[in-house]
């Protein structure tokens, strides 16, 4: 495979990836944000496996299939069984409506163009190119945390933001080391699973997920 | 072609004369309100037809000079004459030609009520006004007659003085035309000092030697004095007010002419007194241009009042023409003149394709207003059957500004697409964004006016009638159709044969700046850029004309069914169809209302009485769903407050002591000297 | 080339687009049918419907105006022009001199217009819904269209249509340039919104509140009535004509000879064929959107087509 195809394929992806970002704005079913988080996890794991046979990286090659195991299996699964026990499969509650959120998604788009190229473009590799797309991706995961008012979907939007992370260093460095990698998935895993007890909790106590509620504790 | 300078020179003193004519004529025959219309807007009509004869001549190469060193202080009275100034002394009289003609008929109705001698007078010196403007040379000439202008103009917007409502409106028109004047009279003296002198001629030179913050500060005070003028947004207020108020061949004017001389003041300083300017400045007249579209339509979409729904729209015009000279001074300042000129000439036919179809549609509104005696849309309907002549007029008007082919607005929308899509030549991604957030603006604009004008031709004039002035309306005296016939005419020529005036236009603007245009045009056809873009409007006319006889005949030859019925329009199953059935102007507009709610911030109001026995019946629902105005509430409102505040604050300053007086007479003369020492 | 031939590609493409409308239009119909579980029409129906609404007679309202009667003619008009400027088999087509894509959306803007104002003439409520439903759409479709068009410009450099084809076909590793993909993307949605294919209305309603472009053409009959469906289908035939030929180059005759037009027309129909299956399985798997998530829709589609621009401008 030549690094111009290597090149064109990634940035592909990478689109892919950041436009699963973008969907989970659009989709207002959180089984369908979840579909959309379970797609871009195997959209990472490809990437990843692409890049490590392009590489010849066998440690890139696991960290792929991990990463298929955590994100794309064990993760949605998780969360599926969040959203039937609370049983609020329709609301994904945003303080500002999909038509100007989608006009941000592009703005934060252009920033990390912006800011990304510049660096993208010292970057020898092949892959450096998407990095912006990568960035897009966090910032956009960010932004969604913080347009949510319920808290399964800030999760979402907090695993986004986690896979956007996971592609940025997969483009400039072509991943961590492998160790590292699996340490942070088991970090991603520990937090998703404490943060659905806690979404059990808030639940139970207030009779509601919104995390807006949450201001009643101070006083 | 060289034209004889004194053939220039009579010509110019043939148009004073008219208008001259004109104006104390009216005066003159003051008692006999019908002789007073006949002449006053005669002999302007007369005037105006020299002044194009004139304006032509200029931009067919003749040229002229004269100074009166005795008419006035400061360097006396100066008037030249170049391609651009002919340009717009054409438009003015393009404009001016059928609003005279339309007017002999129009005012006949203020007769007894208002002063025809008055309104005779004023139009002949507003007309006057304008077309002298761009032909004035110096800054006291320049700022004389574009104070005479908006005087004429005040007066003449004020005609109908009986009303509240037009009152405010002149009010409003007045305080902001002088802040404008206010802005211009301190940029022009700033620029004659750095410069020291007040010959405009002479500026570019010298401009070119100016340091880059007061030549910054100068451009800030010109544009804004310009842009009032041309009622770009934040400075448009007064434009969606003034215009409705005044009456309609006067409207017609302001919207389709007056506005433009702040085009002009926008091209002299982006393109000539100041020399080549920086590529914010262009950016700066972009991104207002392509707010003033989007708002402009999307405010005209929602009115229901079918005179400041035209009025908007001239916002929404002069919007697109700022776009294009944005995007030229970008072009300019990223080094492709070619381009540059093309957008520049994209601009400025859309100035004399938006006097040609804006003068149209306020006329058709001031044949509709004239014929039911109102301008809300919710009270008219089913004109087209009674006013079968102005309404084809109107429709011709809303498909040009709908800018839709081969009508002329498509061919500049076209060519301002054109310019704006060569930018990706430009290679900073800062500057491709601000062009592609231009490309964005204006489609969007685009789209929305042809919903604007389905909705004012739709529901002015199609169905049924929804008052009884509609229903009892009638076709309009004849001078109005000429008019109207004219302006529908240009419309169709403009669009069908652009070369016709872009051949001069090229001209025009390579004398300007000195470079030709990246676009090549013969009769039929326009390509821009060797082949980035073309179109060929004559074919495209013809195209569609040959597909509209032969359709019919292919139908027949197939064997079609030519049986035709008429039947009531279908109800559901209920009979007797009524105009109450009928979409309302507000109902079509509710989608947009809707999808844009931040800009609108509706307030919905429902009052429903219920009728005492029960309340399954209704007794009366009104419904009201009004619009807010961002600017009048978050920036004028709070900007005249502060005003407010600060005159009860400098009231403690008139002491009514004389000694107080004197006390500040010293401070002011010690603050001078120390100033200019 | 000769003259004859010239008009010869002319007419061919013109009957093409005359007679192949109806043809899409039954395919996509029986597609959906098959992908419903159902037997459905005879591709051929469409034919013979605009057949027997020929011989129907016409019955007007009686509030309506010439332009009522006027519309349907100026519709199939300005369908059947732009089948002359579309490069439907080729990029040499005779007169494409007439307009460049730009011109040629604002052809189509022009049929809008004036179906929109037929829609009011009758002075029933559901045809001004639908008019105004239908400028509402186009409208907010508009700048999806204009940037996805300057993407391709940027890329190719042109806006003539023949002068996109030439530069596509050309390109290597096209189908791999996101930015491309992401034209289309944007192009695909805004023809399906133009086009009142779902989500944004559906072709097959009579439901009255939720119909746009049936309401408006409620009042229409007889052979007006056949004048506008067969617009609507060449409306159609020619936008996937575009979608399939601009971002999807291959097999446009570049020269023109019989063996390439003959090529040309194959890969058309193949890709057409796909565009049909793909519509047909868009219809089947997605509903109707509520008339207010529309403009979501069409915000999603700008912002696709605005990266399409961006991503053109950073990675070249």
């Amino acid at each position: 495979m030549s690094a111009e195809m290597l090149s064109k394929l990634v940035n592909l992806l990478s689109f892919a990836a950041l436009g699963l970002t973008i969907l989970l704005i659009i989709r207002t079913r959180l089984e369908g944000q979840v579909q959309a988080f379970a797609l871009q996890s195997v959209v990472l794991a490809l990437l990843a496996v692409l890049i490590a046979v392009y590489s010849g990286s066998v440690e890139l090659f696991g960290v792929g299939v991990a990463l298929a195991v955590v994100k794309v299996v064990i993760i949605p699964r998780v969360l599926n069984r969040a959203v039937a026990k609370i049983g609020l499969s329709r609301v994904a509650a945003p303080y500002l409506s999909t038509a100007p959120a989608l006009i941000i998604c592009a703005l934060l788009t252009i920033i990390a163009f912006y800011v990304m190229t510049p660096i993208a473009a010292s970057n020898p590799l092949p892959t450096a190119d998407a990095m912006p797309l990568a960035f897009a991706s966090v910032l956009i995961g960010f932004f969604i945390m913080v347009n949510r008012r319920r808290a399964v979907t800030q999760i979402l939007g907090f695993l986004m933001l986690e896979n956007g992370i996971f592609l940025l260093a997969l483009l400039a460095t072509y991943g961590v080391p492998f160790i590292v990698e699996m340490g942070v998935f088991l970090d991603v895993l520990v937090a998703v699973l404490i943060m659905e007890v806690f979404v059990y909790h808030i639940k139970d106590n207030f009779d509601s997920i919104d995390v807006g509620e949450l201001g009643k504790l101070k006083e | 072609m060289i034209i004889d300078a004194t053939v220039m020179f009579d010509l110019f003193v043939v148009t004073l004369a008219c208008f001259g004519a004109g104006a104390l004529g009216a005066l003159v025959t003051a008692r006999s309100p019908t002789l007073a219309r006949i002449v006053g807007h005669g002999a302007a009509l007369i005037g105006a037809m020299a002044a194009l004869a004139f304006g032509l001549a200029g931009l067919a190469g003749g040229g002229m000079q004269l100074n009166l060193p005795d008419l006035l202080p400061i360097g006396g009275a100066a008037f030249g004459l170049d391609r651009l100034s002919a340009f717009f002394v054409v438009v003015i009289a393009a404009g001016a030609i059928p609003a005279s003609l339309y007017a002999i008929g129009y005012t006949r109705e203020y007769a007894g009520k208002h002063s025809l001698a008055g309104m005779g007078f004023a139009f002949n010196v507003f007309v006057v006004a304008m077309i002298l403007v761009p032909l004035a040379r110096n800054v006291l000439t320049f700022l004389v007659l574009w104070e005479l202008m908006s005087l004429a103009s005040y007066f003449l917007v004020i005609t109908e003085h009986e009303r509240e409502e037009t009152l405010r409106a002149g009010w409003v028109y007045f305080v902001m035309t002088h802040t404008g004047f206010a802005a211009l009279l301190l940029g022009f003296l700033l620029l004659a000092k750095a410069t020291g002198t007040m010959h405009f001629v002479q500026w570019q030179v010298a401009a070119a030697h100016l340091d880059p913050s007061s030549r910054n500060l100068i451009f800030a005070l010109l544009a804004v004095g310009f842009a009032s003028k041309a009622g770009a947004i934040p400075l448009h207020v007064w434009l969606p007010r003034a215009h409705p108020a005044a009456p309609s061949h006067v409207s017609a004017l302001m919207s389709g002419v007056m506005i433009k001389l702040g085009v002009y003041g926008l091209v002299r300083v982006g393109f000539s007194w100041l020399g080549v300017g920086p590529g914010w400045w262009g950016g700066t007249i972009l991104i207002v241009g392509a707010v003033s579209a989007v708002l402009g339509v999307l405010y005209a979409l929602v009115d229901a009042d079918l005179k400041r729904l035209l009025a908007y729209s001239s916002v929404e015009n002069i919007g697109i023409i700022m776009l294009s000279l944005g995007a030229a001074v970008l072009f300019q300042a990223s080094n492709l003149p070619g381009i540059a000129a093309l957008a520049l000439i994209a601009g400025l036919y859309h100035t004399l394709n938006h006097a040609a179809f804006k003068s149209l549609l306020f006329m058709g509104a001031g044949a509709v207003l004239h014929a039911t005696h109102t301008r809300n849309m919710e009270d008219l309907g089913g004109l087209m059957k009674r006013m079968p002549q102005t309404a084809a007029f109107f429709l011709i008007g809303s498909l040009a500004i709908a800018a839709l082919p081969p009508f002329n607005g498509f061919i500049s929308e076209w060519l301002t697409f054109q310019s704006l899509l060569l930018s990706f030549q430009i290679s900073a991604h800062t500057i491709n964004l601000i062009f592609a957030l231009g490309v964005a603006a204006l489609a969007l604009t685009s789209g929305l006016a042809v919903a604007c004008f389905v909705r004012a031709f739709g529901i002015t004039f199609l169905a049924l009638p929804r008052s009884h002035q509609a229903a009892g309306a009638h076709e309009v005296q004849w001078t109005m159709r000429a008019a109207m016939a004219l302006l529908a005419l240009a419309c169709i020529v403009l669009g069908t044969a652009p070369s016709l005036m872009l051949a001069p236009l090229e001209a025009t603007i390579f004398e300007l700046m000195s470079a030709h245009a990246d676009v090549q045009f013969n009769l039929t056809a326009v390509v821009a850029n060797d082949g980035f873009g073309w179109v060929a409007p004559l074919w495209l006319a013809l195209a569609l004309i040959v597909f509209l006889m032969a359709l019919p005949l292919g139908l027949r030859l197939l064997g079609a069914n030519k049986q035709r019925r008429s039947y009531e329009t279908w109800g559901c199953g209920r009979a007797l169809q009524t105009a109450r059935f009928e979409y309302t102007a507000t109902a079509f507009a509710n989608p947009f209302k809707r999808v844009f709610a931040l800009l609108y911030r509706p307030v919905k109001e429902l009052d429903i009485e219920f009728h005492p026995e029960s309340r399954y019946f209704v007794r009366t629902i009104a419904y009201y769903n009004e619009g807010r105005l961002i600017f009048e509430d978050a920036l004028y409102r709070p900007l005249l407050r502060m005003i407010e505040t600060l005159a009860r604050e400098a009231r403690a300053l008139q002491s009514g002591n004389v000694h107080g007086y004197l006390v500040y007479i010293l401070i002011a003369l010690v603050a001078l000297l120390i100033l200019t020492v | 080339m000769s003259m004859f031939s010239e008009i010869a590609i002319a007419l061919l493409q013109l009957l093409m687009v005359m007679f192949g409308s109806p043809l899409l239009v039954g395919v996509i119909r029986k597609a959906k049918a098959r992908l419903q579980g159902r037997r459905g029409a005879s591709i051929f129906q469409p034919y013979a419907d605009i057949r027997k609404l020929l011989l129907k007679e016409v019955v007007v309202s009686e509030n309506t105006s010439w332009i009522f009667r006027f519309t349907p003619y100026l519709l199939a008009t300005t369908m059947l022009l732009s089948a002359l400027i579309v490069p439907v088999l080729t990029i040499r087509t005779p007169l494409g001199f007439m307009g460049n894509i730009i011109a040629l959306m604002y052809l189509f803007l022009l049929g809008t217009f004036f179906l929109a104002l037929a829609g009011l003439d009758a002075g029933s409520a559901f045809g001004g819904m639908g008019s105004s439903r239908e400028v509402a759409i186009a409208a907010l479709a508009e700048p999806t269209v204009l940037i996805a068009i300057f993407g391709i410009a940027l890329r190719a450099g042109t806006t003539s249509l023949d002068g996109i084809i030439t530069r596509f076909a050309a390109e290597p590793l096209l189908m791999l340039n996101a930015g491309h993909l992401l034209a289309f993307i944007a192009f695909f949605i805004v023809a399906l919104a133009e086009n009142g294919r779902l989500p944004v209305d559906n072709p097959a309603t009579h439901l009255e509140l939720t119909m746009i472009h049936e309401a408006m053409v409620l009042e229409y009959s007889g052979r007006l009535l056949a004048l506008v469906e067969w617009a609507a289908g060449m409306k159609l035939f020619l936008f996937l004509t575009l979608l399939s030929n601009l971002f999807f180059p291959w097999g446009v005759a570049l020269a023109n000879t019989p063996m390439t037009l003959l090529t040309a027309f194959l890969a058309l129909a193949v890709k057409l064929l796909l565009f049909a299956g793909a519509i047909a399985l868009v219809e089947t798997s997605v509903a109707k959107l509520r008339l207010f998530r529309v403009p979501e829709l069409l915000a999603g589609s700008f912002t696709v087509a605005l990266l399409a621009v961006v991503t053109s401008f950073f990675m070249k």
